[in-house]
């Protein structure tokens, strides 16, 4: 059992890296959409006992991380007719290389933590620290309106796997609260690049400062 | 100890001898040469018995009515270490100048240069011996002083006039922190004895520390203060460059060996520092190695490239006594100190070798080059062997300063713990890309340099092949080069009891034990060569060879410009780090349907002194030019500055912080 | 331990040669080509050590010694790895740094062979070599700290052969991420799609095709056993780490390393008929890659 959430734990790792280095914008959501398979088999592998929220849990996470907001990005990038983050600010191997410091960063400061050990999953806490450092690095060199959302769903997921460790402890609570979050931030965002592509026809997010007034 | 006197003597008398005889060109430069390696000589078998002698030291002193100052030499195992490739390589290039002085009829005057070269050695070595903070002081002042009248001698140009003014500004900041340093370390009253220094320094341990980077590491190409290296090594004749690279630069190390001790306890502090830095300057060096054009200047950034090496591996002994593990430390300052000889021995090698076909080709331009091995096939050898070595190629020296670098920082990330073993992992990829570029360097110097067809056009006058002078002390040291790829233990042996000096709980016997296998590996490795070989000739039977042009794919007429070019070869690599590189491209033609002509053009600066230095002495020069306006026409404006000075004067009286007496 | 070490180091020997022609076998088998036969590479290497050789004008010793360097350094290498999962036939703590600089050895005289032609055509090759070499070397030393901290051993031979089981059950990750990485350079140094292509010659896209074009006779033959050679040391490898047999009786584990190695080169011809050559400026990210991977297994032994 600990064996394959700290499998599922890697492949996660492993989905942000391939977010990091991919630039073409319907691979990204692609994985995104297995990120959130992934997380969705996580709350049976992170060791707290298997009930019925955990069922729920599950296929809620599945449902909207892999179904449904992957079907709403793809529709906001037919919309808005992008394809790829045009002119990256840092190349794929120095975005591998931020991945591995974020990474290295998560799984130090992780030991350092009081009760990061005490989860039944000892990855967890790192693994949530990494993604969503991870996310901050998207959030911060891609460009484009929809990468960020990318980012911000990494950040999220990031959140997402803290919150299992807490699983145990506050049933549901946490878990549906990030879900709606992400939900809701997902829609607007996507409905905000659909208004700035129609009102600049770009999606160049160093221009939204223009939206002055 | 008479021995070593006795060397100095020797070093200085050749210093006056040729000046006596500047007038007789020949004279001046035998007489030089044949002081340098008498004293060579003297020098160095006094350096081996004290390295290999288990006694005390050997002290001599006498007054000098310098204040504070006395002349104290000590020859310990620690100076010894570094006297010795100080005396043989000072020997050496003392012969190959002779032939490389011969050879450049239009060059520095014998006798001049060999009176800076003699009195160069002397000081070099009175630096390592002195045990006097101020007569070390002098010495460091009077090495500098004579390798930069060495550095500017070759050419009239303007080019070496700049490296020289750089070099002159850069140890003199340099001499400055030392001389801060050597207060803030200094005994009270009395003379400045180095054993008189008190165990607990008046100072914060980084303010020391950085004083002993900026004073030492200056000399000792430390990055960032190697600036002044590339451009003074370059411009000096062959043999000093060697000298400079393959010595002086051990000189500024042996500084950070013998001071490091003095700033109190062992502070993780500095190995991080040393580290970084090291890291950096292995990469940075490496890197910029690779891109240069002055075959002189690929070198000199290999200084910068092993010098970095040595740093780090510096900084792994420092770490492994500050938390504790005299294993690592052991390992550590071994890696250094070995690290020191083999680059001593193969760099002088290269730029003796480099420094000769440059000559003879009447370039440095490596674009120009080409050809060499097969015009001068031993020189050219020789040059070979010297790449391979630096190049850390098992069989040759340079494979066991590099070896034990990887060793010291595999075995601190496997049982030092939290940063440190974090640094050993990080310096473990540092130094793996490094070495892949010290590879990619040398066959660039090599293949481009050495092989192929020449590029340029062939001078009739150039057919001068060099003379034994010149080809007989590179022979000497290319042996050694071979003899110590198959037995790297004896240098680990050699250099045990320096180190036992700086690790006193360390094992120095394990190092030796570690190397044997090495050592094994590079005889097997030249007996599977022999074997292949002769494997080969048996198949190829002479008859049945053919010669033939190298294959033209279908053109006609190939020819020497169609070759690979230097740029292109680094081209990859380059654009591949363009970001630490920063290479400008001026590319232009290649328009419209029918270009007529194009022009395509790189350059590659050293990123720390575009980057950090001029800014800054540019900001410091406008400051400066701004006091400019306090000089005014007018009698009265300086009265007023009279004034003004009285009432400032006058108003300290009044402050407390005057100490009245 | 010698005694088996002796076996399945002549056994690597002999079937060195094999592992080339399986990959392209499957390559063809894939395209729905027949390929050329199994044993062919055999044949090759005795009709090339009978030719006569041809040697340009414009040459030196240099371009002789390199298919000697590119033979006897994997040679050499093949003594420091445990072939049998057990233990080598030769080594010494920290003949992994060693491992590392003998191939560097072979690539460096490689090069500076090519170089000796003239010919731009290999110089190409040599440019490219190295440039792919500086990321290659930290993927490899990457690995081998990650190796060295999952079993604390400093020798190929043990850390593969004696502690490898110890890795497995501490840090199977890490070792995981390690055979993955290692796999990847052993694709790029053996010149292997989508790093390199066997197959053309055509100097737009080759490596070490290109860099070889101008040998002959006993020294192509001596090149092409070499690289076979450096094929069969990093297949071993890779199934030394992801297969460790530690446990088992020696002649089985003699006897397992050949279907392993051929599920490799059956692997990598599949990966070569499936994925296109990466073009050249993404051959580095591609070795990164791998390099990263390694680096992932380090830091999470570290943790």
């Amino acid at each position: 059992m600990e064996r394959t959430g700290e499998v599922l734990l890697l492949l996660v790792l492993m989905t942000d890296f391939a977010v990091l280095v991919t630039d073409r914008l319907s691979t990204c959501i692609r994985i995104m959409a297995a990120q959130g398979v992934l997380l969705g088999l996580l709350p049976f592998a992170s060791g707290a006992a298997i009930g019925v929220h955990t069922v729920v849990l599950s296929l809620g996470t599945i449902a909207i991380k892999s179904i449904v907001l992957p079907r709403v990005l793809s529709w906001a990038i037919r919309e808005a007719e992008v394809r790829r983050e045009l002119e990256p600010s840092i190349g794929p191997i120095g975005m591998v290389v931020l991945g591995l410091v974020a990474v290295g960063v998560a799984f130090g400061v992780a030991t350092r933590l009081p009760h990061a050990g005490a989860t039944v999953l000892p990855g967890l806490v790192p693994v949530s620290l990494a993604s969503l450092m991870m996310g901050f690095v998207v959030l911060t060199t891609r460009r484009k309106a929809l990468s960020l959302v990318i980012g911000y769903l990494m950040l999220e997921n990031g959140i997402y796997v803290f919150g299992l460790t807490l699983a145990g402890a506050i049933p549901l609570l946490v878990e549906m609260g990030v879900l709606l979050d992400v939900l809701v931030g997902v829609f607007i965002m996507g409905l905000v690049v659909f208004q700035i592509h129609r009102q600049l026809e770009t999606q160049d997010s160093r221009r939204l400062t223009e939206l002055r007034d | 100890m008479i021995a070593t006197l006795g060397a100095i003597a020797i070093w200085f008398t050749g210093a006056l001898a040729s000046f006596v005889a500047r007038r007789q060109p020949a004279r001046a430069a035998l007489l030089g040469a044949a002081a340098a390696v008498a004293g060579g000589l003297l020098g160095g078998a006094a350096a081996l018995r004290a390295i290999a002698s288990r006694g005390a030291s050997e002290v001599f002193s006498a007054g000098w009515s310098v204040p504070y100052g006395a002349l104290t030499l000590r020859l310990d195992a620690l100076a010894a270490a570094f006297l010795l490739p100080l005396c043989l390589i000072g020997a050496l290039c003392a012969v190959y100048g002779v032939g490389y002085l011969r050879a450049h009829e239009d060059g520095p005057s014998p006798g001049a240069s060999f009176t800076a070269y003699n009195l160069l050695l002397a000081s070099m070595a009175v630096v390592t011996l002195a045990a006097n903070l101020v007569l070390l002081l002098m010495a460091w002042e009077v090495m500098t002083l004579a390798s930069f009248a060495l550095v500017v001698s070759d050419q009239e140009s303007r080019a070496a006039r700049g490296a020289g003014f750089l070099y002159l500004v850069f140890s003199h900041i340099a001499a400055g922190a030392l001389l801060l340093l050597f207060i803030l370390l200094a005994p009270g009253g009395g003379s400045w004895d180095m054993a008189r220094v008190p165990a607990h320094a008046a100072a914060p341990f980084a303010w020391l520390f950085v004083l002993v980077l900026i004073g030492f590491g200056t000399k000792a190409a430390i990055v960032p203060f190697h600036v002044w290296l590339p451009d003074a090594h370059a411009a000096a004749p062959a043999h000093v460059s060697a000298l400079m690279s393959g010595v002086m630069i051990t000189i500024g190390f042996y500084g950070m060996a013998r001071f490091l001790p003095f700033l109190g306890p062992p502070n993780p502090f500095a190995a991080f520092v040393l580290v970084g830095l090291g890291a950096v300057g292995a990469l940075g060096g490496a890197l910029l190695a690779l891109v240069q054009r002055d075959a002189k200047r690929v070198l000199a950034y290999s200084t910068v490239d092993n010098a970095g090496l040595v740093t780090l591996a510096m900084g792994v002994g420092v770490m492994g006594q500050a938390t504790g593990a005299p294993r690592i430390a052991m390992l550590g300052w071994t890696a250094a100190l070995v690290h020191v000889w083999t680059h001593a021995l193969a760099k002088p090698l290269l730029f003796g070798g480099i420094g000769a076909i440059a000559h003879a080709l009447a370039s440095r331009d490596l674009e120009r080059w080409g050809g060499v091995l097969r015009r001068w096939p031993v020189l050219g050898t020789l040059t070979l062997i010297g790449g391979l070595s630096i190049a850390a190629i098992p069989g040759f020296a340079g494979v066991a300063g590099e070896w034990l670098i990887f060793r010291a920082l595999f075995e601190a990330a496997l049982s030092l713990s939290g940063p440190a073993r974090v640094t050993a992992l990080l310096g473990i990829v540092a130094v793996a890309m490094t070495a892949a570029f010290s590879v990619a360097c040398y066959v660039r110097l090599i293949g481009i340099g050495l092989l192929g067809v020449p590029r340029g056009e062939v001078r009739e006058s150039s057919r001068v092949a060099p003379g034994p002078a010149v080809i007989a002390p590179l022979a000497v040291i290319a042996m050694l080069c071979v003899t110590a790829g198959w037995f790297p233990q004896a240098i680990a042996g050699m250099l045990a009891r320096p180190v036992a000096s700086l690790v006193p709980r360390g094992d120095a016997t394990l190092v030796t034990a570690m190397l044997q296998p090495l050592g094994v590996l590079g005889m097997a490795l030249t007996g599977a060569f022999a074997l292949l070989a002769a494997l080969r000739a048996a198949l190829v039977r002479k008859s049945a060879v053919r010669e033939a042009v190298t294959w033209d794919c279908g053109y006609a007429r190939p020819g020497p410009r169609m070759q690979y070019t230097a740029a292109s070869l680094a081209e990859p690599v380059s654009s591949l780090f363009a970001p630490m590189l920063r290479t400008r491209i001026e590319a232009l033609g290649l328009t419209g349907l029918w270009p007529s002509s194009a022009r395509w053009r790189s350059r590659t600066l050293d990123q720390t002194v575009t980057g950090v230095y001029r800014p800054a002495f540019g900001g410091f020069s406008s400051l400066l030019l701004r006091l400019r306006d306090l000089q005014q026409p007018r009698v009265t404006t300086y009265l007023r500055y009279v004034v003004l000075a009285l009432l400032v004067v006058l108003a300290l009286l009044f402050l407390p912080i005057v100490v009245r007496p | 331990m010698s005694g088996s070490a002796t076996t399945a180091l002549a056994v690597v020997l002999i079937i060195a040669p094999l592992l080339p022609s399986l990959a392209s076998r499957t390559v063809a088998f894939i395209t729905g080509r027949r390929g050329a036969p199994l044993l062919q590479p055999y044949r090759d290497l005795v009709k090339l050590l009978g030719k006569r050789a041809v040697y340009s004008r414009t040459t030196t010793g240099v371009f002789r010694a390199a298919p000697i360097a590119v033979l006897a350094t994997p040679l050499l290498a093949a003594a420091l790895v445990p072939f049998d999962g057990h233990g080598s036939l030769a080594g010494f703590a920290g003949d992994a740094i060693a491992f590392a600089g003998l191939l560097a050895l072979g690539r460096m005289l490689l090069a500076l062979g090519g170089l000796d032609t003239g010919s731009s055509f290999e110089g190409m090759g040599a440019s490219r070599e190295l440039a792919f070499a500086s990321f290659i070397e930290p993927a490899l030393f990457l690995c081998f700290a990650a190796l060295a901290l999952t079993t604390g051993e400093l020798s190929l031979g043990r850390m593969l052969g004696g502690a490898i089981d110890r890795g497995w059950a501490q840090a199977p990750a890490s070792l995981a991420m390690v055979g993955v990485s290692l796999f990847v350079v052993m694709l790029a140094e053996a010149s292997r799609g989508p790093v390199d292509d066997p197959a053309t010659h055509l100097e737009l896209t080759m490596i070490h095709e290109v860099t070889i074009l101008d040998h002959s006779g006993p020294d192509l033959a001596f090149l092409l056993y070499g690289s076979a050679l450096k094929f069969a040391l990093f297949a071993a490898l890779v199934v030394d780490t992801l297969m460790p047999r530690t446990g088992w009786p020696t002649p089985l584990a003699v006897a397992a390393l050949i279907p392993a190695l051929a599920v490799v080169a059956v692997l990598v011809g599949v990966i070569e008929s499936t994925f296109a050559r990466l073009r050249l400026v993404q051959v580095p990210q591609f070795l990164a890659g791998a390099a990263a991977l390694a680096a992932l297994g380090v830091i999470l032994r570290v943790r």
